[in-house]
Parts: C-alpha cells; sequence; structure tokens
C-alpha cells in the first residue's frame, strides 16, 4: 500500500512537471554565459527583434547576459577561427516570439558586427573596428570605436564619440554625428544629416530629399563634398577658413555670409552657382543642391 | 502582402505611372510588372520619348501672317451650328495629337524661316537638329540608367510577397522610390534640354545608383522580417 502510494505521488508530481515545464520554455528565459576569448578577435552577434547592447571591457572573456523572448529557439554561441558568433535563433515559421534583449560584454579592441532587423543596437566602450546594421532599429555608437561603418533602413543612426572613419548609410533614418574628424562619409535618402565636427579631413554627404547641416571646421587641406537634391545643406564654418568654395544649384538659392561672391545664370537653365577663394584656398568645398537652398554662414 | 498585377490592369495605368500620378502603393506594383514585361516596357519608353519630344517644342510659334482680320470678317456671317461634341482622348493620345499639331506647325514655320518682323521663337532647322540628337544620346543614356536602377524592382517585389513582416519595409521602400523617382523625373527633364551637362549626367547616375540601393536593402530586409 505505502508503495502504491508513493508510486502514485511520483506519477502525479512527474505528470506536474510535464504540465508545468512546456510553460516554462514558453516564459522569457534569462540567460548568462561567460566565455573566454582573446582581446582582439572578432565577435559577431545577431538579433531580430528586441535589442543588441554591446560593451567593451578589459577582460579578456566575453559574456552574454539577458533576456530571450517567449518562443525564441535558443541562445546560440559558437566560436571558429578566433571569431565569435552570438546568435538569437528565432523559429522558421513562428510568428509567436517576442523580443530579446541582450547584452555582450567583450574585450574592447575587438571587432564588432552587430545586426538587427527591428532590433535596437548601442555600442559603447570598444576600441575595435565596429560594424552595425539594423533594418527599423536605432543605431547609436558611444565612445571611439578605430572605424565605423553603419547603415539602416529606417532607424536613426547616432554616433556619439570621437570617430576617425565613419561610413553611415540610411534610408529613411536621420544620421547625427557628435564629434566629427578624420573621415566621414554619409548618404540617406529621406532622412536628415547633422554634423559637428572639428579638425575633419574628407567630409562625403549626399542625401535625395533630407536636408544635411555641417558645424565645425576642416583641415588646411582637407575637402568637403556634398550634394542634396531637394534637400537643403547649410554649412557653418569659422571666419578664418582659406577655401576655394564651389557652390551650385538648379533651382534653389545660395546665401553666403563670405565676401567675394559672384552669383551667374547659366543659359540653357534657371541655375545658380557661387564661387569664391578665400585665403591660400587649400580646403577644398565643393556643394550641389538640384532644388534644394544653400547657405553658408560664419560661426 | 502585395499581389502581382496583371498585364491588363499594368497596361491601363502606364500613362499615369510615367506621370506620377498613381497612388503611392500602386507604383512599386506597376515597376516590378514593367521589370518583367517587355510590351509594357517598351511601351514606358515610348511615352516617355514621347513626352520629352513634347517638352521640346517650341512655346509659341507666330504665323507668317495676321489671320485674324479674316477671320473677324467671317464672324456674324457663318450660319449658327450645334457646338460641337467634346470627347475626351486617353492622355497619350491627347498629347500625341498635341505634339503631331505642334510638329506640324513648327514644320510651317521652319519653311518660312525668321519673317522680316522678326519671330525669334522660331526654332532654326539647325537647332532642331541639335535638339533631336542630344534627346537621341539623352534617351539612350537615360533608358540604360533606369534599367540599372530599375533592375532591382523584380526582387523587391518578390521579397515583399513572402514577407511575413507589419507591411512596414513595403511601406518604407514605396515612400523613398516615390522621392527617388520624382527626383530623377524633374532631373531627366532639365537634361534633355542641357544635355552636354556632366554634372546633371552625374547626378542621374547618382539617382539610380540609389534607386538600386533602396532596392537591394529592401528586398533583404523583407526577407528577414
Amino acid at each position: 500500500m505505502r508503495n502504491f502510494v508513493s508510486r502514485m505521488q511520483l506519477i502525479a508530481l512527474l505528470v506536474l512537471f510535464s504540465w508545468a515545464a512546456p510553460a516554462a520554455l514558453f516564459a522569457d528565459q534569462r540567460v548568462d554565459e561567460t566565455r573566454p576569448f582573446k582581446a582582439d578577435g572578432t565577435v559577431l552577434i545577431s538579433n531580430i527583434s528586441g535589442s543588441i547592447g554591446v560593451i567593451g571591457t578589459s577582460k579578456k572573456e566575453v559574456r552574454v547576459e539577458g533576456t530571450l523572448g517567449e518562443g525564441v529557439e535558443e541562445l546560440k554561441i559558437e566560436e571558429k577561427g578566433g571569431r565569435l558568433e552570438i546568435k538569437v535563433v528565432y523559429p522558421e515559421k513562428s510568428d509567436r516570439a517576442e523580443e530579446s534583449h541582450i547584452r555582450v560584454l567583450l574585450p574592447k579592441g575587438c571587432e564588432v558586427h552587430a545586426s538587427g532587423v527591428s532590433a535596437d543596437v548601442e555600442v559603447s566602450g570598444v576600441e575595435g573596428e565596429v560594424e552595425a546594421n539594423a533594418v527599423s532599429g536605432d543605431v547609436t555608437v558611444k565612445d571611439s570605436p578605430k572605424a565605423l561603418d553603419v547603415e539602416t533602413v529606417s532607424g536613426d543612426i547616432a554616433v556619439l564619440g570621437e570617430v576617425g572613419s565613419i561610413e553611415a548609410v540610411s534610408v529613411s533614418g536621420d544620421i547625427s554625428i557628435e564629434k566629427a574628424r578624420g573621415y566621414i562619409s554619409v548618404e540617406a535618402v529621406s532622412g536628415d544629416i547633422d554634423l559637428h565636427g572639428e579638425n575633419v579631413d574628407k567630409l562625403k554627404a549626399n542625401t535625395v530629399s533630407g536636408d544635411i547641416t555641417f558645424r565645425g571646421s576642416f583641415t588646411k587641406k582637407g575637402s568637403c563634398k556634398i550634394n542634396a537634391h531637394s534637400g537643403d545643406i547649410t554649412l557653418v564654418l569659422p571666419g578664418g577658413i582659406e577655401a576655394d568654395v564651389e557652390a551650385g544649384s538648379f533651382s534653389g538659392s545660395i546665401d553666403s555670409d563670405f565676401g567675394s561672391s559672384k552669383y551667374k545664370e547659366t543659359e540653357f537653365v534657371s541655375a545658380v552657382s557661387l564661387s569664391f577663394v578665400l585665403g591660400s584656398g587649400d580646403l577644398r568645398i565643393r556643394l550641389q543642391t538640384f532644388s534644394g537652398d544653400i547657405s553658408i554662414e560664419k560661426q | 502582402m502585395s499581389a502581382g498585377m496583371s498585364h491588363e490592369e499594368a497596361w491601363s495605368l502606364l500613362d499615369a505611372y510615367v506621370d506620377g500620378e498613381i497612388p503611392e502603393g500602386e507604383m512599386a506594383r506597376v515597376a516590378a510588372h514593367v521589370e518583367e514585361c517587355g510590351e509594357c516596357r517598351r511601351e514606358v519608353e515610348r511615352i516617355r520619348r514621347l513626352l520629352a519630344r513634347a517638352l521640346l517644342l517650341p512655346k509659341e510659334i507666330l504665323p507668317e501672317r495676321d489671320l485674324w482680320p479674316a477671320i473677324e470678317g467671317e464672324i456674324g456671317q457663318a450660319p449658327a451650328k450645334a457646338p460641337a461634341r467634346r470627347f475626351f482622348l486617353p492622355r497619350r493620345r491627347a498629347v500625341a495629337w498635341a505634339a503631331a499639331a505642334a510638329l506640324l506647325l513648327a514644320a510651317i514655320g521652319l519653311m518660312s524661316g525668321r519673317g522680316d518682323r522678326g519671330a525669334p521663337d522660331v526654332v532654326t532647322r539647325t537647332e532642331n537638329v541639335r535638339w533631336e540628337s542630344h534627346l537621341a544620346r539623352s534617351a539612350a543614356v537615360m533608358t540604360a540608367l533606369r534599367k540599372e536602377c530599375g533592375g532591382t524592382g523584380g526582387d523587391v517585389a518578390r521579397a515583399l510577397s513572402a514577407s511575413r513582416g507589419d507591411g512596414a519595409a513595403s511601406r518604407t521602400y514605396e515612400e523613398n522610390a516615390r522621392i527617388i523617382d520624382l527626383a530623377i523625373a524633374e532631373v531627366e527633364r532639365a537634361w534633355i534640354r542641357n544635355a552636354d551637362d556632366p554634372e546633371l549626367a552625374g547626378r542621374l547616375a547618382h539617382l539610380c545608383r540609389m534607386r538600386a540601393f533602396l532596392g537591394e536593402r529592401i528586398a533583404q530586409s523583407a526577407m528577414w522580417a
């Protein structure tokens, strides 16, 4: 009798566990895994929905912490030949998976590749090269990676630290760079581009309908080439620049705070152009729009 | 999910498509069909060439002699007639008729030459040949550029159809494709009148590359969603 009761209790416990376990699997799962990793390796991180946080540390290890959303199959962490892949794996044909939010702490000298779809990406403390892609998520980069390559479709891009080389492309997201220097290439279709920087060596910026604004300074022999279709271009520069400036617009207007400017209209279309040279003219500035306005202002 | 467009439906929208007058949601569907249908593609190119020629025609052509005194003399003498029934041609035929009429008048102007009273708007034969040559060169390059920038249309349509997403990728594509297509149309119109301008040519090429980039990124993002 006692054996029978014990056996029934065991069966009851097993039945209870079999009901409870799937429920646990479908709830948010906390993750916290740590692995040793070299100081200058390559880390690839991908997450479809939620967020990816990347933090550079002085430790020779990679730690992944956070929560996996309900319905997520697994968090895959795999190392191959010096490259560590961290991937939130969603079921192929399921619409039930919820957002996952992961933070990856890694050696600050690593090269980082982070990809999200509707996941926001934030990178801080990393000194190696950073590549970040998102579709509708926003990308924010703090501190000073060696080089930065960012691409979004509708997410915004914000670069808050001082980065020596930046390439940023967005379709409809806005691009904001606060401490530009060195080499900068930015492109957007309808997003606005807002740049602040000192001693920028080379700036290339293109938009179709978004506006482009640059406030700051260039190196003595730097170059600046900005092109917009219907968006406006605004440059705010120090009064003592020594530059060779050419600006043109087919149907927009051109205003300049700098003297010695001359306007001309071409024969075939109602285009206006402005050109002047200040001092040595070592800094080369070329601004073009189709219908947007151009404004060159003194700080 | 967006369904493919039938040939008949696309054909009926080609005029409005070239003019950019159809709703945003339909622009991508027509573009996807045009990409895959040679007949529609050739028709789109023919409409664009026709409109480009119409743009080049002089805005005003003065007749060799003043016709008004003779007309004025007839007024009041002709029997009253019932007003002519108005009829409306499909837009492309209306443009074709207007272009044909204007070409006829231009031909009359050419044969008359410049009168002593100075009709500065009459196009000389040399200028007309120059514009025709520019148009031919421009049209060939524009066709090639458009083919390059529209090359991803089919991929985008397929990716958006297969996407399980909430339609955000489709909306982003349509909105930004429309922005770029309007920009391309503006530059094309300017370039036809100024085909030697390298800045316009470069701008057109850049816009077409942006169009292709947009298609590639949207197709990728739709597949991930």
